[in-house]
């Protein structure tokens, strides 16, 4: 922790080569976790493009006080997702019908370790998301695509880290009975 | 009671994303396992689903745009788009920097680039060269051989990081391993349809096998002694087998 608010101190002075280390660090996290939120790889290029010009654009504004760089990130990350929706919404955007979800890769039932033997995809994935509520979507996609910790996810979405786990446990019993139709939640 | 079974759901989650296999996780909560596994399951899926990869081209074009925008003493150019390329369109910029990446960085710099592993500096030159080489190969089957040996690379790194204990770059390079497979098997599915393409399928069947046996190997060595990191490797291990079982079946061959 001490060396990442090293780190950030020589960017914040706009030092090249630290700032190059925290777009190395947190590139491919802020993308993933873009990806899931936009379902568009083209979309999700502009919006990571414009987090880090952002970041490097305030990062002098960014200061320690019990949120860590990843969140501060994250949350430009969020914002940037919200607007892009927002804008989308003007234009209409279709959801998913339940047949389309079916379309879109709903995994078969027919065998119990489905989820571990076909290879889920990202669209798949982001498809099922869309059936969650918009706190369950966001935590999902900030711990498994950010690869964000509890606390982290917390900061990012402003709850506490107890309401971050409930939502977490409700999110993935729900993506499973999406995931898994015929399963019934037996198991949870 | 509800809580602790989400702090114990959360704790399981951490451990399994940092490479501990979901029966580890189990055994440490077995009143539990029957709620956890289902869930610490999907978690995994969905952990290596979201392991998408962004272009390397794309990667080295925004970092050169902010190191532009470094080097210029961080003048305000937000609004105008890309300091030095413009408003030139997407596609044109992306060619353009993948070339620039792999002619002006210098052959010297590619070279090195081969052997450097995913948390090295020089990675994304590396990718940067397979797509290229991908994009130049001309024929189906070329490009199916190249993407076998792509596989080849992409364990080696595998079997780096997981000595390592980089859980989450593993996860990004067994999917890029997965796609290098998918690719294989959807090129072989274009080739089979041709007249008198039987011999090189066969070929490639024989070299797949060939790889198949001694990348198992290493990842079973991996998986066997690494700690940690095994759970991790045997699930790689699996998707990988699982893999080339439908590459090796759409070739015609056993499912060695």
């Amino acid at each position: 922790m001490q060396r990442e608010e090293d780190t950030v101190r020589r960017a914040q002075r706009r030092d090249p080569e630290a700032f190059g280390q925290l777009y190395e660090e947190h590139f491919d996290r802020i993308y993933r976790y873009i990806v899931l939120r936009v379902r568009n790889q083209a979309d999700a290029e502009d919006l990571t493009q414009q987090v880090f010009l952002k970041a490097l654009e305030h990062i002098g504004s960014y200061h320690y006080r019990g949120m860590p760089f990843a969140s501060w990130l994250f949350r430009i990350a969020h914002n940037q997702v919200v607007d892009h929706w927002k804008k989308k919404s003007r234009e209409k955007v279709k959801l998913l019908t339940q047949d389309e979800m079916a379309e879109a890769g709903a995994l078969s039932d027919d065998d119990p370790a489905a989820l571990a033997e076909q290879k889920l995809g990202w669209e798949q994935l982001a498809a099922a998301c869309e059936q969650l509520s918009d706190g369950q979507r966001e935590v999902i996609s900030l711990r498994f695509a950010g690869g964000l910790s509890v606390a982290e996810t917390a900061k990012v979405m402003g709850k506490r880290e107890g309401a971050v786990k409930v939502l977490q446990h409700v999110a993935l019993k729900k993506l499973r009975l999406i995931l898994r139709p015929g399963d019934g939640g037996a198991n949870g | 009671m509800a809580e602790r079974f989400e702090d114990i759901l959360s704790e399981c989650i951490d451990r399994v994303l940092q490479g501990e296999s979901v029966e580890q996780c189990l055994a440490r909560y077995p009143e539990q396992a029957g709620e956890l596994e289902p869930l610490l399951r999907t978690a995994v899926a969905a952990r290596e689903a979201s392991a998408v990869e962004s272009r390397p081209e794309f990667k080295a074009q925004v970092r050169y745009q902010i190191h532009s925008r470094l080097s210029a003493g961080g003048r305000k150019t937000a609004q105008k788009g890309m300091p030095v390329l413009g408003w030139v369109p997407r596609w044109a910029v992306v060619v353009a920097v993948m070339f620039l990446v792999i002619l002006l960085a210098g052959s010297s710099t590619v070279a090195a680039s081969s052997t450097s592993m995913p948390d090295d500096t020089l990675y994304p030159v590396k990718l940067a060269t397979e797509n290229v080489r991908l994009r130049l190969n001309r024929t189906n089957m070329g490009k199916a051989r190249l993407h076998v040996a792509l596989v080849d690379r992409r364990i080696q790194e595998i079997a780096y990081l997981a000595r390592k204990g980089d859980a989450e770059r593993v996860e990004r390079i067994a999917s890029r391993l997965a796609a290098h497979l998918d690719a294989v098997r959807r090129l072989i599915e274009l080739e089979a349809g041709k007249p008198g393409r039987q011999q090189a399928i066969s070929d490639l069947k024989e070299l797949l096998e060939e790889r198949v046996r001694s990348n198992e190997a290493l990842l079973l060595q991996l998986g066997e002694g690494n700690g940690s990191s095994s759970g991790m490797v045997n699930r790689i291990l699996e998707r990988y087998r699982q893999g080339w079982q439908r590459v090796l079946g759409l070739a015609g061959g056993s499912n060695g």
